[in-house]
């Protein structure tokens, strides 16, 4: 572990931070001894266009905060996909990783996306679905809660990434859930998904380059456990109604 | 039509049973009047005023309040007091205010909705009035955010064009109801409802900082709003530094606040107004208080009246209770699980309340069953960091998600020796300890009232055999 500041971005925390996702990069931060964590306003320039950024974060927004979000973060779409492209570690919660596709279509309107990565999101405000999520990625067991009006589709939404085990996937017919592409980690899994999953944590603390010691090891694996121990129990019933 | 009055006749006789036999409150009859009948609400006959109370928090609190006062007015309410605030409910409530021939036999109906079932229901019941009490943070899995519920309401509202809207000006959320922004891509546009804002002036009071916002920007053009005062969390007036959207102006204003003497002043059109007794000591319950007397306000009750009645009635006990055991003040407070406005809030409240105090919180959705799984991301979004008070002495949490609070709480930075963390809430009283302490509060969900009362008797025979 060298003694460089390891530099995290939270794009947006005013908009961003509907699940309490901020926190995702506030735990993330404590497990660093050397973080820097960097909030940005809609209305200030984004530290990545200026400094080196280690890791970039991203949460869940309403719909109109979407294209809040959207009409600032235009302005930086080359340097974003340039970003991905040299492996800056990106993490994007619940729909936040739509920003980064080409599109999301709401009904009879085409909002445009950054276009950083090949797939697109399929709004509909009037179908909203609920699940718990259960799946495995590489080796490691993957939890949360998913609740959402959109889904994504496209190249990229085709790929494997987190094979689904419980709940649904990156859109109804898949069995994958996630966007993931070179170091972009994208999920519909709400809220405090680093919170809900210690040992993916332990993944991005190792692709920044830093000790995957966690803060609170302990409390937050036995946490984990528990809540793993009853999502694998059978008959666990993932689908959850809106209403 | 024959299948309304089969059904009517049905549900009303089998609500004469369940009165019969002690059962008052029970939404079965509702259920088999709508399973009879899908479109009941629509076609039941409703009493000459019908006022519907929506929003996110307080509307159990404000639909009793308004239907006792009524009744020390001596008119005739049909009214569910165990906040049934869904279709079956409703429908339990309006055939209880009809006669087996479909007449009213009653002079109001006091319908608490549901605000995200709001746009179903609102244009079946077609009140009067409608109070909206907030649109807050709630649980994800039901109401997604405060826009889908704003939008659900709205498209609720667009269907009762002659109902007048009561909304609360310090909310920065619901005051635009009957409004709708363009920030969506959606054109802005303005429904026909008459609109009756209330709000309460300045106190100054120190506002503890909050986790998640539920006005984090302006929501016509994205700029974060600046605060001109608030009240707690995001309750307050605001403005908008780039457009100029701004609070509204309200026609009832609580000025002053006198906690120690129960009472608000209440200012009307910029001029005179009186004193009103309040209900408790709660900020929340202040903005309970200044939306009922906007409804009597408007219903034409003299404020002599209104004052008179305010002192006679109480909060329903689902939501709190307050005794004294032995020298230590013992509480129960709704603060509900899943929903993050209202425990955040009560957590604020319990922050400055200044005796030294213990906490117990039964705030998990699920409780005895081994194999429950529930959503946690409000844990994350509620200020569990506005725990950590040197009057807070304990916190002792209970239920099967006791080792996400265990984490929680250490994240928020209460010290270890403060918390105990207990899958088995029966074992909660061996943890409470009476020394150095003032009071007790038991927070729950409004499923575990009577677990919340078990616990609260079991303290306190403990405290008797000390």
């Amino acid at each position: 572990m060298g003694a460089e500041t390891i530099k995290i971005e939270v794009l947006y925390p005013e908009l961003s931070n509907l699940y309490g996702d901020y926190y995702n990069a506030k735990y993330l931060a404590g497990c660093i001894d050397n973080a820097e964590l960097i909030y940005t306003s809609n209305d200030e320039e984004p530290a990545f266009v200026s400094q080196k950024i280690d890791m970039i974060y991203m949460g869940s927004m309403s719909e109109r905060n979407q294209e809040f979000a959207l009409g600032h973060l235009m302005k930086y779409k080359d340097k974003l996909k340039e970003l991905i492209e040299q492996d800056v570690v990106f993490l994007a919660t619940g729909n936040a990783l739509e920003l980064f596709g080409n599109y999301i279509q709401d009904e009879d309107r085409k909002i445009p996306c950054l276009g950083a990565l090949d797939f697109h999101a399929v709004r509909q405000m009037n179908d909203r679905r609920n699940c718990f999520f259960l799946g495995k990625y590489k080796d490691m067991k993957i939890v949360g809660h998913k609740g959402q009006f959109s889904f994504c589709h496209g190249t990229l939404a085709k790929q494997k990434n987190i094979k689904v085990l419980g709940g649904f996937g990156i859109n109804l017919n898949s069995k994958s859930e996630g966007i993931f592409y070179k170091n972009f980690y994208g999920t519909y899994i709400l809220g405090p998904f680093l919170l809900l999953n210690p040992y993916f944590v332990k993944l991005i603390l190792n692709k920044l380059g830093v000790d995957e010691t966690l803060k609170f090891e302990k409390e937050i694996i036995d946490a984990y456990n528990d809540r793993l121990e009853r999502l694998e129990q059978p008959g666990t019933e993932f689908l959850m109604g809106a209403e | 039509m024959l299948r309304f009055m089969i059904s009517l006749w049905a549900s009303k006789l089998c609500l004469f049973f369940f009165k019969l036999t002690g059962r008052e409150k029970d939404d079965r009859p509702g259920i088999l009047a709508l399973r009879l009948c899908d479109d009941f609400i629509d076609r039941v006959k409703k009493p000459r005023l019908v006022v519907a109370v929506t929003g996110t928090n307080g509307k159990t609190t404000i639909s009793n309040l308004v239907s006792d006062i009524l009744k020390l007015e001596g008119k005739k309410v049909a009214y569910n007091t165990w906040g049934a605030n869904y279709k079956a409910g409703q429908a339990r409530c309006l055939l209880d205010a009809v006669n087996i021939f479909n007449k009213p036999t009653k002079d109001a109906a006091i319908v608490e909705v549901d605000e995200l079932l709001s746009y179903k229901t609102l244009p079946w019941i077609q009140p009067n009035y409608i109070i909206v009490t907030n649109i807050c943070r709630d649980s994800i899995r039901r109401n997604a955010h405060q826009e889908y519920i704003f939008n659900s309401i709205n498209r609720g509202l667009s269907k009762v064009p002659k109902a007048k809207l009561i909304l609360n000006a310090d909310d920065p959320v619901s005051s635009f109801l009957g409004e709708q922004y363009g920030g969506a891509g959606e054109e802005s546009s303005k429904l026909p409802n008459k609109r009756i804002y209330f709000s309460i002036a300045d106190q100054k009071q120190e506002v503890l900082p909050i986790n998640v916002s539920d006005f984090p920007v302006c929501p016509k053009c994205g700029t974060k709003p600046e605060f001109i005062y608030k009240h707690y969390r995001d309750i307050g007036s605001f403005r908008c530094p780039k457009c100029g959207l701004a609070s509204k102006k309200s026609k009832y204003i609580g000025t002053t606040i006198d906690y120690d003497a129960k009472k608000i002043y209440v200012s009307e059109d910029g001029g005179n107004g009186t004193d009103y007794p309040l209900v408790s000591d709660t900020i929340f319950n202040a903005f309970n208080v200044v939306a009922i007397i906007t409804l009597f306000r408007e219903l034409g009750l003299s404020q002599k009246k209104i004052a008179a009645d305010l002192g006679k009635v109480k909060i329903p006990e689902s939501r709190m209770t307050v005794e004294e055991c032995g020298g230590i003040k013992i509480s129960t407070f709704t603060a509900k699980g899943q929903n993050v406005s209202a425990a955040s809030t009560v957590f604020e409240y319990l922050a400055k309340e200044p005796s030294n105090k213990e906490l117990i919180l039964l705030l998990d959705e699920h409780y005895g069953d081994d194999k429950s799984i529930e959503t946690i991301t409000w844990l994350y979004e509620s200020d569990f960091e506005n725990l950590n008070k040197d009057n807070i002495k304990k916190i002792i949490v209970a239920g099967h998600r006791y080792l996400d609070y265990r984490l929680r709480l250490k994240l928020a930075g209460i010290p270890e020796e403060k918390v105990v963390c207990v899958r088995d809430e029966n074992t909660i009283p061996d943890y409470v300890v009476f020394d150095d302490i003032e009071s007790i509060y038991v927070l729950h969900d409004v499923y575990t009232v009577s677990k919340a009362k078990n616990i609260k008797e079991k303290i306190k025979e403990k405290m008797q055999k000390q």
